[in-house]
C-alpha cells in the first residue's frame, strides 16, 4: 500500500484508566491525509486523554496507537517525529526568543534551510514584530501563534491540537483557519479538539463525538445528521445534543 | 470599620487557624514549627544571660528602631501599590467600600501580628528592662506605626510615574546611607562619614531645635536619637508613660495621614497582586521567577555545529538559557573565585612554608595536594542550585519534552550536559592553581581529570532526580513544592552517591600493597563511578519516560 495513502493516525480499541476510573473506553478511528477531525465532547468526555494517548504524553491502558504506521509505544521516536502537538495551554522556554523557539525547532527535527521557511510563517502568523521578544513575555494568543509556527515550520505529517483558537483575536481565528485549511489541501492531517461547535463545524471534515469516554459517533456531519434522523440543515449544536442526549442502548447502533 | 469587613477578617483567620492547626498533621511542616518553638524556647530559657542583656542596649535598640522605620518604608516604597489575596480584588474592589475601609481592612493582620511581636519580646526581655511592659506597649505602638508608613509609602508609590519612583529610589537609598554612617559613627564609633558632618555649621540646621549656645557641642543631633530609649530604663514611670502616649499618638497620626491619602490605590494593587499571585505560584509549581530585566533584545542565530542537531538541540537550548542568565552565571563565577582563590591561598601559604625549609615529607605534599583536589571536587555540590541549566529549568516543558522525537536517555544526558560542563569549567580554574603551584605528579593530573566529570555528572543527576520525582508527584496533584525534609535528603544523597564506589576502592587497595593498591583503588573508584553515574542516568531516564500523569486528569 502506498505510505501516503494509508491513515496518518490509527487508533484501535484504545483505553485509558485513571486508577478505577475510566476516561476513555474502546475508542476506534482513523485520519487520513489532509482530513480535518474534529474531536467533541463535554468536560470530561476524554479528548483530551485521547489527544495526549496519541502523542504519547499519556500511555494507553489497552488497544493500539499509530501515527504513519509507527507505534506510539514501540517505536516512539519514529512516530514522534511524523506529527506535532499543540498543548492547550502553551508553555514557552523562559529565555528563548521566538525565533530562538524556530531555531529549536529546526535543530530537532533537522529542517532544511529553515531560516528561508521563517519570514513568510512569521509573516503568515502575524509574529514578525515579536520575532526578537522573549517568549514569556507574549499573551496567550500569541504563545497560540508561536506553537503553530513551530508546528508548521517542519512540515509534519499530521498536527494534533487541542483547542487551537484560545486566546486568539477574531482577525488571528480567520488566518489560521485559512492556514490550516491551506496545509489540509497540502496533505498535512489535523486532528483538533474543540469545545466551539461553530469552528469544528466550519473547518472540519469529520467529527468523533465522545461522550463520557466513549465514541458516540464518528463521521461526516451529513452522515451523522442521518444517523441521528435530523433534517439536513441541522447544525453541529443540534447534532451535538441529539446524539450525545441519546440513551446508553444506542450507543453501539451509532457506533457501529 | 466596616462590619463586613470585620466579620470577613474573623471568618478568614478563624478558616486560617484551623488550616493552620489542620497542617500540623504533615510531619514536615510539624517539624519545621517544632523546630521555630524550641528555637524561641532555647531564647526564653536562656533569657537571664548578659547576651540577651545586650540586645536591648539603647545602641542596638536604636538601630532595630532606624532599620524598622527604613525597611518599612522602602519597602513600601519599592512595592508600589498594596498586595491583596486574589479574592479580595473580585469581591472588594467592586464592592461599595471606601478606600480607607479596605485599606483599615488590610491593616488588621499587621495590628495582630505587632502584637504577637510585642508578647514575644516582653517575653524574652522583660528581665532585662525596667519597665517592661510598657517598653513592649512601645515597640507595638512604633511597629504598627511603622506599618501605616509602609502601606502609605506604597499607595503613593503607586500613583507616581515610573521615572519619578526610579528617582525616588535612589534618593531615599541615598538618605539611608547617610543616617546609617550617622548611627554607626554615634552609637558605635564607626566613622564611615567625614567629621564635618558632626560639626556645629552642621547642626545649624536643625535651628531652632538646636539652640545657639548648643552649637559648641559637636554631634548633639545624632546622640538624641541614640539616648531616646534611655527614657525607658533609667526615668520614672510616669515619664515612661509619657513616651507611651508619644508612640500611641504616633500611631494614630499615622493611621489618620494613611486614611486620609488621597491617592488612588486600586490600580496598582491590582497589578501588584496579579504579578505576586503569579509569581507566588510558579514558586509553588518549582518553576523559576524571570525577571524582566533579563529580556533579551535579539536572537541568538541559528547554529551551524552538527552537534546542535537532533537531541543536541537541548543542549544548545540550554546554553542559551545560561547565557541569558547572567544573574545564575555571575553568581557561580563569584563564588568560584572566592572558593579557588581560598585554595588557592592555602596552597600558596604551604609551598611557600615548603619552600622556606619547612619540615614536610613527600608524602604529607601529596595528601594536601589530594585535600585540596578533594575541597575543589566538592565545588561541584555547592554550585549545584545556581547552575541549573537541565530539567529543573523546563519544568513546564516536561510534558512537551514527551512529544520530542528522542529516546529519553538522549534527552536526559542532553539536559544534564550544559551543567556539568559548566561546573567543570568553574573547575578548571582550580585545576590550573593546583598544576602551578601544587607540582602535581602527572599520574594525579588524569585521575583529577577523569574524575571530576563523574563526580559533576553524580551530583546532577541527584539533583534531577530530586527535581523530576517532585515534579510527577506535583503532577499528579500529590504535592507542591519540595519540603524542608526532602531538601536534606537530597543532600544526603549528594554524600551517599559516592559511598559505592569509596567503599569499593577502600576494599580493593586494603589487599595489596601500597604501590599497587593505591593505583588499583582509584581505578576502582573510577569504574565504580561511572558505573554508579550511568544507573543514575538511567534511572532519570526511566522517571522522565514514566512522567504522564498530567494535571487536569486528576
Amino acid at each position: 500500500m502506498n505510505p501516503a495513502q494509508s491513515a496518518v493516525i490509527e487508533v484501535e480499541n484504545f483505553a485509558r484508566n485513571y486508577g478505577d476510573f475510566a476516561a476513555v473506553r474502546d475508542l476506534s478511528f482513523q485520519v487520513q491525509p489532509g482530513q480535518i477531525v474534529g474531536v467533541v465532547g463535554a468536560n470530561g468526555a476524554g479528548k483530551t486523554t485521547t489527544l495526549r494517548a496519541i502523542t504519547g504524553i499519556l500511555r494507553p491502558t489497552a488497544g493500539r496507537i499509530r501515527v504513519a504506521g509507527h507505534d506510539i509505544e514501540r517505536e516512539p521516536v519514529a512516530a514522534k517525529k511524523q506529527f506535532a502537538y499543540i498543548p492547550d495551554t502553551v508553555h514557552p522556554y523562559d529565555l528563548l526568543t521566538v525565533t530562538e523557539h524556530l531555531h529549536f525547532i529546526a535543530l530537532t527535527y533537522r529542517v532544511e534551510q529553515p531560516e528561508a521557511k521563517y519570514a513568510a510563517l512569521l509573516d503568515e502568523l502575524e509574529l514578525d514584530d515579536k520575532k526578537d521578544e522573549i517568549a514569556s513575555s507574549l499573551s496567550r494568543g500569541m504563545l497560540q501563534k508561536l506553537s503553530l509556527a513551530c508546528a508548521f515550520l517542519r512540515q509534519p505529517r499530521v498536527i494534533i491540537l487541542d483547542e487551537p483558537l484560545t486566546g486568539l483575536d477574531p482577525r488571528g481565528i480567520r488566518n489560521i483557519k485559512a492556514s490550516i485549511r491551506r496545509r489540509a489541501t497540502a496533505g498535512t492531517a489535523f486532528l483538533l479538539s474543540s469545545h466551539l461547535l461553530v469552528l469544528v463545524e466550519a473547518l472540519c471534515d469529520q467529527v468523533l463525538i465522545l461522550h463520557r469516554g466513549q465514541k458516540r459517533t464518528f463521521g461526516s456531519l451529513e452522515e451523522i445528521r442521518n444517523l441521528a434522523t435530523l433534517h439536513a440543515d441541522a447544525s453541529l449544536e443540534d447534532v451535538f445534543f441529539a446524539v450525545t442526549e441519546k440513551p446508553e442502548e444506542s450507543l453501539a447502533e451509532l457506533a457501529s | 470599620m466596616n462590619r463586613a469587613l470585620f466579620y470577613l477578617w474573623l471568618a478568614l483567620l478563624r478558616g486560617k487557624s484551623f488550616h493552620f492547626v489542620r497542617s500540623l498533621r504533615r510531619p514536615t511542616t510539624l517539624l519545621g514549627w517544632i523546630a521555630v518553638a524550641t528555637l524561641l524556647g532555647f531564647f526564653f530559657h536562656y533569657r537571664r544571660l548578659e547576651f540577651a542583656g545586650q540586645l536591648v542596649r539603647s545602641e542596638v535598640l536604636t538601630g532595630g528602631a532606624l532599620a524598622l522605620f527604613c525597611g518599612s518604608l522602602f519597602k513600601g516604597f519599592l512595592q508600589r501599590g498594596l498586595v491583596f489575596e486574589r479574592p479580595d480584588i473580585e469581591f472588594l474592589f467592586t464592592s461599595p467600600f471606601t478606600q480607607s475601609q479596605i485599606v483599615f481592612y488590610r491593616l488588621l493582620p499587621s495590628y495582630l501580628f505587632a502584637v504577637g511581636q510585642g508578647a514575644v519580646f516582653f517575653a524574652l526581655f522583660a528581665v532585662h528592662l525596667r519597665h517592661p511592659l510598657v517598653m513592649a506597649l512601645c515597640l507595638v505602638l512604633f511597629q504598627i506605626a511603622c506599618f501605616h508608613v509602609e502601606t502609605g509609602a506604597a499607595i503613593f508609590a503607586g500613583s507616581i510615574p515610573e521615572p519619578l519612583h526610579y528617582r525616588m529610589r535612589w534618593m531615599l537609598l541615598g538618605t539611608y546611607a547617610l543616617l546609617l554612617a550617622l548611627y554607626l559613627h554615634t552609637a558605635w564609633d564607626l566613622k564611615l562619614v567625614p567629621s564635618f558632618m558632626a560639626s556645629p555649621s552642621i547642626q545649624v540646621l536643625f535651628y531652632p531645635a538646636v539652640t545657639l549656645s548648643e552649637l559648641s557641642a559637636p554631634g548633639l543631633v545624632p546622640r538624641w536619637l541614640v539616648h531616646l530609649p534611655h527614657v525607658f530604663t533609667g526615668r520614672s514611670f510616669w515619664l515612661c508613660t509619657l513616651q507611651l502616649s508619644g508612640f500611641a499618638l504616633g500611631a494614630a497620626t499615622s493611621l489618620w495621614w494613611l486614611l486620609r491619602l488621597k491617592s488612588d490605590m486600586f490600580e496598582a494593587s491590582l497589578a501588584n497582586t496579579t504579578r505576586v499571585a503569579e509569581k507566588r505560584l510558579r514558586i509553588q509549581q518549582g518553576l523559576r521567577v524571570v525577571a524582566n530585566s533579563n529580556l533579551p533584545k535579539r536572537s541568538f542565530g541559528l547554529p551551524r555545529i552538527p552537534l546542535f542537531y537532533g537531541v543536541g538541540a537541548i543542549v544548545w537550548k540550554n546554553l542559551v538559557v545560561a547565557r541569558r542568565s547572567k544573574r545564575e552565571l555571575g553568581l557561580a563565577l563569584a563564588f568560584t573565585l572566592v572558593y579557588t582563590g581560598f585554595l588557592f591561598a592555602l596552597l600558596r601559604v604551604y609551598t611557600r612554608l615548603v619552600t622556606d625549609g619547612g619540615r614536610t615529607s613527600p608524602e604529607d605534599a601529596a595528601h594536601f595536594n589530594q585535600g585540596i583536589g578533594m575541597c575543589l571536587a566538592a565545588l561541584a555540590f555547592l554550585l549545584q542550585r545556581t547552575l541549573s541549566f537541565d530539567f529543573r529549568r523546563d519544568g513546564e516543558q516536561l510534558v512537551g519534552f514527551r512529544t520530542l522525537p528522542f529516546t529519553p536517555l538522549g534527552l536526559t544526558l542532553a539536559e544534564l550536559t550544559v551543567p556539568a560542563m559548566l561546573c567543570l569549567a568553574c573547575q578548571a580554574l582550580g585545576i590550573l592553581a593546583l598544576m602551578t603551584y601544587g607540582r602535581l605528579e602527572w599520574t594525579t593530573i588524569i585521575v583529577m581529570l577523569l574524575a571530576y566529570p563523574a563526580i559533576a555528572v553524580a551530583l546532577n543527576g541527584v539533583w534531577n532526580l530530586h527535581y523530576l520525582r517532585a515534579a510527577a508527584k506535583r503532577a499528579g496533584g500529590q504535592a507542591h513544592s519540595a519540603s524542608a525534609v526532602e531538601a536534606l535528603l537530597i543532600v544526603a544523597l549528594s554524600f551517599l552517591v559516592f559511598y559505592p564506589a569509596g567503599w569499593a576502592a577502600v576494599a580493593i587497595g586494603k589487599h595489596f600493597e601500597p604501590r599497587l593498591g593505591v593505583p588499583l583503588g582509584v581505578a576502582t573508584w573510577l569504574a565504580v563511578q561511572y558505573f554508579v553515574d550511568f544507573v543514575l542516568v538511567v534511572t532519570l531516564a526511566r522517571l522522565f519516560q514514566n512522567f504522564e500523569v498530567s494535571r487536569d486528569s486528576k
